[in-house]
């Protein structure tokens, strides 16, 4: 899938909070993903509020991510996803090193939307 | 990997160079141990550098009588509460839901505060009430997850018996731990710290002494264990401050060498010592003597009747350790740091024979001098040691504790008898990698202090302490 910038293609919220669970929680786990997911939100909610809707929280003993549907229909989300999966390589850079991060933009969703490739 | 500085200085060369970074560690010992102290000086260190530091209290000391005690210690600073450092508390949250309400007030603080540094004092509080060995490692590990993913370096901080240490799952997830506790050694009881595990890090194993001062923690890192000190080489020779004596040894004692100056009781090694330092002083350079026998007085007023100036006390330090109350660790690490202060050229200590009164067992001892050369050598002092010869008269042994060969050089000072006198007499047995004179001199005590005379050249035997006239 190609994204364009300026050109939103829903659910792209959706769908990069999914593939950044997914990976990372296979290599990490639940607890760690769901702790560095929360602090980069913290971190761009500012920049990009409709992170701060999405919730992320304790399920028992495993944890879970719930994206709500209108998180894609704001108009800005599109080009301020990029600056949050940004926040989330230069966040897991600095706590682990490179080897995730180089993992992560091996998938072309992650690698177009990061800076980093440019 | 980045480490955190815990600014106390023995211990971050025991650590080789600090914590890691976002590491959880584990600090455990019996109470009264220095557990708290050690934790809240690192991280009032850290908050004097900057760091940003949250102090949980849980339900071990009440904050109040904590905050109070904190006081008395001199790394404590009331600039630093509520800007850089902030004591929180738990307890509350652990009364009225547990461990799950407390992991969620911590959670709320950190992302609220984003700390570097956070402590939970007493965490075993905590571990307590949780119910069951699985419950108790899901939330050990929930919590090491969420603070190190939040870029904070945790201290936990607790009692735990040696069973608890093998069996709590905070041990297993910990990147760190180091242990505190007390050994007994006779009617003293010696504060002890020992790095149990450092994650991604080499450390110097073992146990080191501390202390605990108005100042906070001061370790003593194990004797034998690397002192963080650069090498330095210059070469050349250091004079004696003995003119005849200095022939003999071609010039002088090689610079940044190891010598022992071994004589029966009253010969003048203490003597010989003060000229070493008295030369120096000549020169420009600083020096310390450390003495287990005279006191500084009584040292200073040996030099002035030979007429030996060993300066106001800023040139040539004096520092005197009772033998009974020597703890090598510590010496050594006093040692060091007086050296590297001063910048001292020369040391002198008087002698090794009484600071081995003061050592348990003959291989600390060892340990002791071989470590104290190696660190001089590399602090590029010349070092000299006066060691006291069992034997009155000849030399059928050599040097005692068995450290001649630890020393570059060796000084022999021996009494004779000759025609019915007492004489004296000097020789270099040894010097390191260097030439020497072999001669076997005649030298008096005179109001100059030592004079060096001529050998023995009509007499044999001279070193058995009773020579025999010389065939012709």
């Amino acid at each position: 899938m190609e994204i364009k910038a300026g050109h939103t293609e829903p659910p792209l919220v959706r769908l990069v909070f999914s593939v950044l669970w997914n990976e990372l929680k296979e290599t990490i786990g639940s607890a760690p993903t769901a702790t560095l997911l929360r602090r980069a939100i913290i971190i761009s909610q500012d920049t990009c509020p409709v992170l701060a809707r999405i919730i992320i929280e304790k399920n028992g003993r495993e944890y879970r991510y719930e994206v709500p549907a209108e998180a894609d229909l704001d108009p800005q989300t599109c080009d301020q996803i990029g600056d949050f999966v940004d926040t989330v390589l230069a966040l897991l850079a600095r706590l682990t090193g490179n080897v995730l991060v180089r993992q992560l933009l091996s998938n072309p969703l992650i690698r177009q939307l990061s800076e980093k490739e440019q | 990997m980045q480490k955190l500085k815990t600014y106390i200085e023995s211990l971050d060369e025991i650590l080789h160079g600090g914590i890691p970074e976002f590491a959880v560690t584990v600090i455990t010992g019996e109470p009264g141990s220095g557990k708290t102290v050690l934790t809240l000086q690192t991280m009032f260190n850290n908050a004097r550098h900057g760091a940003k530091c949250i102090y949980f209290t849980t339900l071990s000391e009440p904050a109040p009588k904590l905050i109070r005690y904190t006081q008395m210690f001199e790394f404590f600073d009331e600039d630093l509460i509520n800007n850089n450092f902030k004591f929180a508390d738990l307890g509350s949250a652990l009364r009225e839901g547990g461990p799950d309400q407390a992991m969620e007030r911590l959670i709320e603080v950190v992302e609220a505060e984003q700390p570097d540094i956070v402590a939970i004092d007493s965490f075993k509080a905590i571990h307590d009430l949780v119910p069951d060995t699985e419950s108790a490692r899901l939330f050990v590990y929930d919590l090491a997850v969420q603070l190190s993913l939040w870029s904070v370096t945790t201290f936990l901080v607790g009692e735990y018996t040696p069973e608890e240490i093998s069996h709590s799952p905070e041990f297993a997830v910990a990147d760190a731990i180091i242990n505190m506790g007390t050994e007994t050694s006779e009617l003293a009881s010696l504060r002890e710290i020992q790095i149990k595990k450092l994650r991604g890090s080499s450390f110097n194993s073992g146990k080191h002494f501390f202390e605990i001062g108005s100042a906070g923690v001061r370790i003593y890192p194990r004797v034998g264990t690397a002192l963080n000190i650069e090498s330095s080489t210059s070469g050349g020779r250091v004079s004696s401050g003995v003119p005849g004596l200095d022939e003999l040894l071609h010039g002088g004692l090689p610079s940044q060498s190891a010598t022992i100056i071994e004589g029966g009781t009253g010969i003048g090694k203490t003597l010989l010592g003060l000229h070493f330092m008295a030369r120096g002083l000549s020169e420009g350079e600083k020096g310390i003597i450390f003495t287990f026998e005279e006191t500084p007085d009584q040292l200073k007023a040996i030099a002035a009747h030979f007429g030996l100036s060993i300066g106001s006390g800023t040139d040539v330090e004096i520092q005197y350790t009772a033998p009974v109350e020597l703890l090598g660790a510590k010496w050594l690490t006093l040692a060091r740091d007086r050296v590297q202060e001063l910048g001292a050229k020369r040391v002198m200590l008087d002698s090794v024979s009484t600071m081995a009164m003061g050592v348990t067992t003959e291989r600390r001892f060892k340990d002791l001098i071989y470590t104290a050369v190696k660190m001089f050598r590399s602090m590029g002092v010349t070092f000299i040691m006066t060691m006291e010869a069992p034997e009155l008269l000849g030399s059928s042994m050599l040097t005692g504790h068995g450290i001649s060969s630890m020393s570059d050089n060796i000084i022999m000072m021996r009494y004779v008898e000759v025609e019915s006198q007492l004489k004296r007499a000097i020789s270099i047995l040894k010097m390191r990698g260097t030439s020497h004179e072999n001669d076997l001199r005649e030298f008096k005590i005179t109001n100059e202090g030592i004079l060096i005379g001529e050998p023995f050249k009509h007499f044999q035997g001279v070193l058995s302490g009773l020579p025999t006239p010389a065939a012709q």
